[in-house]
């Protein structure tokens, strides 16, 4: 019974304990400016968040050797927010009721940012981040712009436009099938605007199969989309699902053009089955180019440093963000004055980010300057950017 | 077509047999669902990918999967040693490995997770060429190995539950532990058998799946479902009609996804298993459907 | 308390709600369902989407909501219920994949993967949240010694027993799982307006895979064990998202952590922390007598 009572009472102090650190306000005007960076480290996404995180937690460390915000240094504070939205909630909550974080670099992901668009804006909170859908940013049943949620890259369905446009004009492509998972929010954010897209330019939908999380064969899917006489089918799932989803459609006999969102990035080519012919992907990064910013130096570095394998366009987003919520900190009078900061990032115009292209935040919060590359593999399966695309 | 999807189907099905058998047989002898069998599979596919990465050339892939089974049966000793011997000392029901076999599960993936989700990896090409036509029909060669690997085993599996002193002991344990104790059987170390047999089965299962769609951490423990249905629709612990089921669900699934697409196929499953208990409630091999009290 | 604080107790109140739904399947009629989260989508479906395209206050549609998800429970509980338990677990856990399905393949009124977002927002939802959870539990205190907690506990203990004294026990194995699927939508509503969004990944089997494991932390039979650890469970993995070691956080690691202090405790203390015992006057004395060192003679019946 002692022991029941003792484990009882430890499990209390405990969670006292969580309770009783944390919230000692500072008020010092050369203490450092504390920001907090929420990403999937251990969740089903974490292949992109891990990276993400990394690239916003060296971009401070950049900031702070040169001279950090003004004089002032940055301390970054990274959440692992597992790709879910009591978690993603409990991490916004977390940076700011106890961390006190003046503003946030959001994730890659939509939807534990959907969360926090309401409470961004009482808390007075920038979030600055890579959540590709617009409803994390403007408000679908009023049009109206959240204040404090600011998207860096293009959306889910520019991107999904770029692409389209590309095989529309550059490849000459009208029938056209998707292939994806709905339950995936990454994949049927761009497949939407995608279909869109092309059907709005007079293009024909062949077909429009799907898969689920639990399904690992896609081979009757492949077989209608044959049948069906496509010319050209989008992929916009996960690296994991890409693979399969590749080799069942050339396994079922299709032998036309593949196009696919970001995630076909290497090694998306090493690890299909079937020769790659044909594809072409979105890339955000010319990220194997030293010439162009310096997103080659930021994915070489982090190979090393990680032992990462392949080069990661994510260590961009994470810079990025930070980037930009660092040039808006560095204009303010008060840089941890969330208002102050978040106009000011409304009005970032012609910022350079990593990727050599620059940057500036539109009324939806969004951009309209990036376009995106399209990049394809050449016969020793080495990635190649073909193009540029930006619909307006 | 409808040949092509038949193949595709009965492809698709040695795939659920290979891992609905894994659970088959832990629930026919302990009667719990053994929810750890999808993590195991995941790190089984990766024990293999490192071991044949840690080659020049890669070894043949029978060595890998020989390599990779017999760690499964290490670690499926290790899992007992840590989590199940003393659910079996404290005799407690059987819902205790029950949970534990979750625990294990949602453990192993998040580990997984957390260490190897950087790279995405994958073992290298068995065959030059991905598929061979067999008439108008395209075949693939990786779905025709697995096809192969999972009846060589499981007939193995069924000789040796069926045919052997051993496979008799087993039997006799999964109809009543202390009973068999009483005939000179050790239940321990029969039931510690059984947990080896299932990791060797998640080894194998784990470097042909991982050939066959790509190495991560989710990937066991995404296929568990089907696996579970197939066993229940089997009737729970009964091997031949887990591998009977797991072949019907195959097909079924792939004339379903072809007709009416894949987004309404967990509707189908479900109502399946259904029709399926109210039809016929002992499971397609009539065994164990009722709780003996 | 600051707004983390605050989320955290709310989050496990929403914890302990779901508890208490297969506490009741569980600790009171012996089955096992690993669906319970479907049924916490059904109703925060039913509940959002009703309220906001009726226009109708969330109070009408919630009992809307809780309606449909007792109806979804009286349906699958027919045929499955007159099988063993193991049927049981594994039909439900179908149910909750066809019921992610389906949230996904109505689109066009759950807004699919991406989210049904925009839940209005309520005034005093911490208060809210604490009152309900408190009703819950006391609800399933009073079910637990009311006749009907009684003949549960009979089935559990003996089925046939149960039967020769009269009790149809399928009958009451439909009520069972009724009333632990209303209690599993009233989380899930909860779930709903403390988040403001829901997502079909959000009501994975995991979840309902975490409740039948928190139970088991704290006790199959007691209901004390089952309301602390879900508490307290639900709190102690946000703990490692503070703690450090050589100046590295272990956050990623609390999932893990957390599995294996679920491992020690089923190795270790096969009952659970809590095993059978409850809380009450009586034994809060006993211990605290015990504290001051004097001997009882009714000590020996602890374990």
């Amino acid at each position: 019974m002692k022991r029941v009572l003792t484990m009882v009472i430890a499990m209390m102090a405990i969670s006292l304990a969580l309770f009783a650190g944390g919230s000692a306000e500072e008020s010092d005007p050369n203490a450092p400016i504390k920001i907090g960076s929420i990403q999937d480290l251990s969740g089903s996404a974490s292949n992109a968040g891990q990276p993400n995180a990394w690239g916003a937690e060296y971009a401070v460390k950049v900031i702070n050797e040169n001279g950090g915000i003004n004089g002032r240094m940055l301390e970054i504070y990274t959440e692992d927010c597992k790709n879910d939205i009591t978690e993603g909630l409990n991490c916004y909550n977390r940076l700011v009721g106890e961390i006190g974080v003046c503003a946030i670099i959001g994730p890659a992901l939509s939807n534990p940012a959907s969360a926090w668009v309401e409470l961004s804006a009482e808390d007075e909170i920038p979030i600055v981040g890579h959540f590709m859908d617009e409803v994390c940013t403007t408000n679908p049943d009023t049009g109206e712009t959240y204040p404090f949620m600011f998207l860096c890259e293009p959306s889910c369905s520019q991107q999904a436009e770029d692409l389209a446009e590309y095989a529309i004009r550059e490849l000459g492509k009208s029938r056209f099938a998707v292939l994806y998972n709905p339950s995936n929010a990454f994949a049927k954010a761009q497949v939407d605007p995608f279909v869109a897209y092309v059907q709005e330019r007079g293009c024909e939908l062949v077909a429009s199969e799907t898969f689920g999380w639990s399904d690992k064969d896609y081979s009757a899917q492949a077989l209608k989309i044959v049948a069906s006489g496509a010319d050209c089918v989008f992929l916009g799932d996960y690296l994991a699902q890409m693979l399969i989803a590749y080799d069942a459609l050339r396994d079922a006999g299709y032998t036309g053009t593949i196009v696919g969102a970001n995630t076909m990035a290497p090694p998306f080519a090493d690890q299909v089955k079937n020769d790659v012919y044909d594809v072409y992907f979105l890339q955000n990064y010319d990220m194997l180019n030293p010439d162009v910013g310096n997103i080659n130096e930021l994915v070489t570095k982090h190979m090393e440093e990680t032992g990462t394998t392949s080069p990661q366009v994510n260590v961009g987003f994470g810079w990025d963000a930070v980037m930009v919520l660092a040039e808006a900190m560095k204009k303010a009078e008060d840089p941890t004055n969330g208002a102050e900061v978040a106009e000011l990032i409304s009005q970032t115009t012609d910022l350079e980010l990593s990727g050599g292209i620059t940057l500036t935040i539109n009324e939806q919060h969004r951009t309209d300057t990036m376009g995106m590359y399209i990049a394809t593999y050449d016969e020793n399966g080495e990635m190649i950017i073909v193009g540029y695309e930006k619909v307006d | 077509m409808l040949l092509q999807l038949l193949i595709n189907g009965i492809s698709l099905g040695a795939v659920y047999a290979l891992i609905a058998v894994g659970f088959a047989i832990v629930f026919s002898v302990l009667k719990f669902s053994n929810f750890a069998h999808g993590g195991m599979i995941s790190a089984c596919a990766f024990i293999g990918y490192f071991f044949q990465a840690s080659f020049e050339s890669p070894p043949p892939i029978i060595v890998t999967i020989a390599v990779t089974s017999a760690a499964g049966v290490l670690f499926a000793l290790f899992l007992d040693a840590i989590a199940y011997r003393s659910i079996r000392r404290h005799r407690s029901p059987s819902i205790y490995y029950f949970l534990a076999s979750l625990t294990i599960s949602i453990l192993i993936t998040s580990l997984l997770n957390i260490f190897f989700s950087k790279n995405a990896l994958a073992y290298p090409m068995l065959f030059s060429s991905t598929t061979f036509d067999l008439g108008s029909l395209k075949v693939s060669r990786m779905d025709m190995m697995i096809l192969a690997v999972s009846v060589v085993i499981l007939a193995a599996l069924m000789l040796l539950i069926n045919k052997t002193k051993i496979g008799l002991a087993v039997r006799a344990v999964a109809i009543n532990p202390d009973t068999s104790k009483l005939m000179g059987i050790d239940s321990g170390a029969i039931i510690v058998l059984i947990f080896s047999i299932a990791g060797f089965l998640a080894g194998v299962s784990g470097v042909l799946l991982g050939c066959k769609y790509g190495v991560y951490p989710d990937l066991g423990q995404t296929m568990m479902v089907k696996g579970f249905i197939a066993s229940l629709i089997g009737g729970l612990g009964s091997l031949g009609g887990a591998i009977a089921a797991a072949f019907i669900l195959g097909v079924i699934e792939m004339f379903w996804t072809f007709g009416f697409g894949a987004l309404s196929t967990p509707v189908m499953t479900f109502v399946l298993m259904l029709l399926f208990l109210f039809i016929r409630p002992q499971g397609i091999a009539g065994q164990f459907a009722k709780e003996k009290v | 308390m600051n707004s983390y604080q605050l989320g955290l107790i709310m989050n496990s109140c929403i914890s302990v709600i779901q508890v208490m739904g297969v506490f009741i399947i569980t600790s009171l009629a012996g089955m096992f369902s690993l669906g319970q989260a479907s049924f916490m989508a059904i109703s925060a479906y039913f509940t959002f989407i009703l309220a906001r395209s009726l226009d109708l206050p969330i109070i009408l549609t919630a009992i809307v909501g809780l309606g449909i998800s007792a109806l979804c429970a009286f349906i699958i509980a027919i045929p499955t219920l007159k099988l063993r338990k193991d049927y049981f677990a594994l039909i439900t856990m179908g149910f909750g994949e066809m019921i992610s399905a389906i949230v996904v393949m109505c689109e066009k009124y759950t807004n699919g993967s991406i989210g049904y977002s925009r839940i209005p927002k309520v005034e005093h939802i911490f208060w809210l949240i604490l009152a309900i959870t408190a009703f819950v539990v006391y609800f399933a205190w009073a079910l637990k010694r009311s006749r009907f907690g009684r003949m549960c506990i009979a089935l559990k203990t003996d089925e046939t027993a149960a039967k020769s004294f009269g009790i149809d026990t399928y009958r009451l194995k439909i009520k069972v799982f009724i009333i632990a699927s209303c209690i599993s939508g009233l989380a899930g509503i909860l779930y709903g307006l403390k988040n403001r969004v829901i997502t079909p990944d959000g009501f994975s089997w995991n979840l309902s895979a975490e409740m039948q494991i928190f139970l088991f932390f704290g006790g199959t039979n007691s209901l004390t064990g089952a309301v602390l650890s879900a508490f307290l469970l639900k709190l102690l993995p946000e703990m490692f998202r503070s703690l450090e070691l050589f100046g590295q956080s272990l956050q990623v690691y609390r999932t893990a952590f957390y599995c294996v202090l679920i491992l020690l405790v089923i190795n270790f203390r096969p009952n659970g922390i809590l095993g059978e015992k409850e809380f009450s006057i009586t034994t809060v004395r006993r211990w605290v007598s015990r504290l001051l060192g004097r001997k009882k003679a009714e000590g020996g019946q602890d374990d």
